[in-house]
């Protein structure tokens, strides 16, 4: 485990108060056990890759570019979930590619509720069944596939490290 | 997660009271056999249906019944004869049923398929005509289907109209609010009740009971097929099934979806026992208080397991022929129609009238049952066709098309632009087809006809950017319904064989 994990988990503003840095044992096992959490994902800091891992029930591999660290996690049916963390801890950007679609609330965090109305919206605006596209200034979420065989990637353009190419993220 | 538990079918098998897994008490008749499981007859032709009573150790056999149109004679307690109407008026299933002697609760029976003199068993008529919430929304770009649904146990059926047809998923999904029939949820040992939890590319997902059920489209019949029952039971849904519930005919769209697309089962071998770890989050035991654990279920011998196939099938799988794929056919219309006409014939090779033509092109699919579209100078090689979805979605590249303002999930070109893009077999990379269409602009065309239900040049985003590991979404090219007017799509499914190959693929 890396220790930037660490301090960025004590960082947690809801969870700051209750427990001691050095108690950081105790947080993990704590928020292993939380039911859903109430940190993001995307935009939020890289503690929630951990309780994305929890939540999932996933295997977790992390790997790290010059400018940035990626979160490789596997969750059961074999989807695979990349977290990208930008130098200040921030998850920038998520993708996933698999034959289930995983938890979208869980992953997109405080940018849910908006991909929930977009899509909502989208739905209202013409019914009809089809892949999601949101193209906001500050939000991006593209999916795409068929039963047994999804992909899709949400980022947050203003959160995109300098120099990253969002398009070819490794 | 509870460890898979074998699920039985409580009603139906007719295990007694009591006797639960203590082992059967001797002499106590526990199941009936029939033959044949399922028939289709002419009508006022016949059929002799025999019985076999397991544990029957008083010999009395069985009593015989009927559910449905037609005549029984010739009755003994191993044997009756079953003898359709003639005419025929509708299709129809009426089933013989076999109740035992000794034990009255014990009853097992034999749906049969009747249809009018000159019905072509394999063809099952579409429409793309707005389906069920016209004229107050109009669902475009969906052709819809009927299907007469059945439950195993008492016979009784119903006819289900407006059931989306896509290409894109496996199996028969039903709103619970428009089943009247009665179908038993499948159920573990515990009393834990089954459910499947689906969701879609537009986040969307369904949620409900899985039951066996008989299924007849066209005049072809899928006995005790597992079916989704879409539903919003009594107690919470579990997180890991998320997005919109879509479990009213509002919010689908549709009554139901058929899922006829090139794979048997939703989920496969990720849901078999034999996939080991932890079940994905499709299917869950419940009990009665509400709480739900994924579960495995077994996809049978298909998937190499010993355990009878529980999953959500594609009905075509289970039909007793022309099981192995389907041909989808709309009428070609030209930028804009009220309604459109088209035919889901089942069964590739297997008929007259099902035959694949020496013009089609014939594409293997990848693992992912994908195969390569050519498009903007890429292999987009996560491409597939899809009924399923009422557009065509192709990647944004360097800003083009322009997305739409009011509903990102539509192209509109300042005017209609045509384009090209040539789909190509991942696995031998040279049979290719080259397809031209054009991109309207979809405020200025769904606004012009309020009315009317099928767009073929609607098209819309599905990812953006140059198409790499990292940006998959990009890779894609979904040949969603408007694909289909003016031809006929073969799909044919993974596990089968047809006379132009094995299964799984596409050819038009």
């Amino acid at each position: 485990m890396k220790s930037n994990f660490l301090i960025s988990m004590s960082r947690t503003s809801s969870l700051r108060t209750s427990f001691l840095r050095t108690s950081w044992m105790g947080v993990l096992l704590l928020m292993l056990a939380l039911p859903i959490p109430a940190l993001a994902a995307l935009g939020g800091d890289a503690t929630s890759v951990q309780q994305d891992q929890a939540q999932m029930k996933s295997t977790l591999k992390t790997t790290e570019a010059e400018t940035y660290t990626t979160h490789e996690l596997t969750a059961p049916g074999k989807t695979v979930v990349k977290e990208y963390v930008s130098p200040e801890g921030k998850v920038f950007a998520i993708t996933w590619s698999g034959p289930f679609i995983p938890n979208m609330q869980q992953l997109l965090g405080t940018y849910f509720d908006r991909f929930a109305q977009a899509a909502k919206a989208q739905r209202e605006n013409h019914p009809g069944h089809r892949p999601v596209s949101i193209q906001q200034p500050d939000f991006v979420f593209q999916n795409g596939g068929h039963m047994r065989a999804y992909v899709g990637r949400a980022y947050v353009p203003a959160m995109v490290p300098q120099g990253v190419n969002v398009d070819a993220l490794q | 997660m509870r460890s898979f538990l074998v699920l039985i079918l409580v009603g139906t098998l007719g295990f007694l009271a009591g006797c639960g897994s203590s082992g059967t008490p001797v002499g106590v008749v526990t199941s009936i056999t029939l033959t044949p499981s399922s028939a289709s007859v002419d009508a006022g032709q016949s059929v002799n249906i025999t019985a076999s009573v397991a544990n029957d150790s008083s010999g009395k056999g069985v009593s015989w019944s009927l559910t449905g149109a037609g005549t029984l004679s010739s009755q003994t307690t191993t044997g009756v004869t079953y003898t359709a109407p003639n005419p025929v008026t509708s299709i129809s299933l009426p089933s013989v049923v076999a109740t035992s002697i000794a034990s009255s609760s014990v009853t097992a029976s034999t749906p049969i398929v009747i249809a009018p003199a000159g019905t072509v068993a394999n063809v099952a008529p579409i429409s793309v005509d707005g389906g069920p919430l016209v004229p107050s929304t109009i669902y475009t770009n969906a052709a819809f289907v009927s299907v007469l649904l059945c439950a195993p146990s008492n016979g009784a059926c119903q006819t289900i109209p407006n059931i989306l047809v896509d290409t894109g998923s496996f199996g028969l999904r039903v709103l619970a609010s428009e089943v009247t029939v009665p179908l038993s949820p499948l159920t573990d040992t515990n009393g834990n009740t089954l459910y499947d939890c689906v969701q879609f590319v537009d986040n969307s997902f369904l949620w409900g009971a899985v039951a066996p059920a008989n299924i007849v489209v066209g005049a072809e019949l899928a006995a005790s097929t597992s079916v989704q029952i879409i539903a919003n039971p009594s107690f919470s849904i579990p997180s890991g099934c998320s997005g919109t519930n879509e479990d009213t005919q509002l919010l689908l769209g549709a009554n139901g979806i058929l899922g006829v697309g090139p794979e048997p089962f939703d989920c496969g071998l990720a849901c078999d026992p034999s996939a080991g770890g932890t079940a994905p989050a499709v299917y869950y035991l419940c009990g009665s208080g509400g709480s739900c654990s994924t579960t495995f279920v077994s996809c049978g011998a298909l998937c190499s397991d010993a355990n009878a196939n529980q999953q959500v099938t594609n009905p075509v799988f289970n039909f007793p022929a022309d099981n192995n794929g389907t041909i989808l056919t709309l009428q070609a219309v030209n930028d804009v129609a009220a309604t459109v006409p088209g035919s889901l014939t089942f069964g590739i090779g297997t008929e007259s009238n099902n035959a694949l033509p020496s013009t089609a092109t014939l594409f293997t699919l990848n693992s992912a049952d994908n195969f390569t579209t050519n498009f903007n100078g890429q292999a987009l090689t996560g491409s597939f066709i899809d009924s399923g979805s009422n557009g065509i979605f192709f990647p944004q590249i360097n800003n083009l098309p322009n997305i739409c303002a009011d509903n990102n999930s539509w192209y509109c070109p300042p005017t209609t632009t045509a384009y090209t893009a040539t789909n190509v077999d991942p696995n031998n990379n040279s049979t290719s087809n080259t397809v031209n269409f054009s991109v309207d602009n979809f405020d200025t065309v769904t606004n012009a006809n309020p009315n009317d239900a099928a767009f073929s040049n609607l098209a819309g985003p599905m990812g953006s950017g140059a198409c790499s590991s990292s940006n998959t979404t990009a890779c894609t090219f979904d040949w969603g319904l408007p694909f289909f007017y003016g031809r006929s799509v073969f799909t044919a499914i993974d596990g089968t064989t047809t006379p132009n190959g094995n299964g799984p693929f596409w050819a038009y």
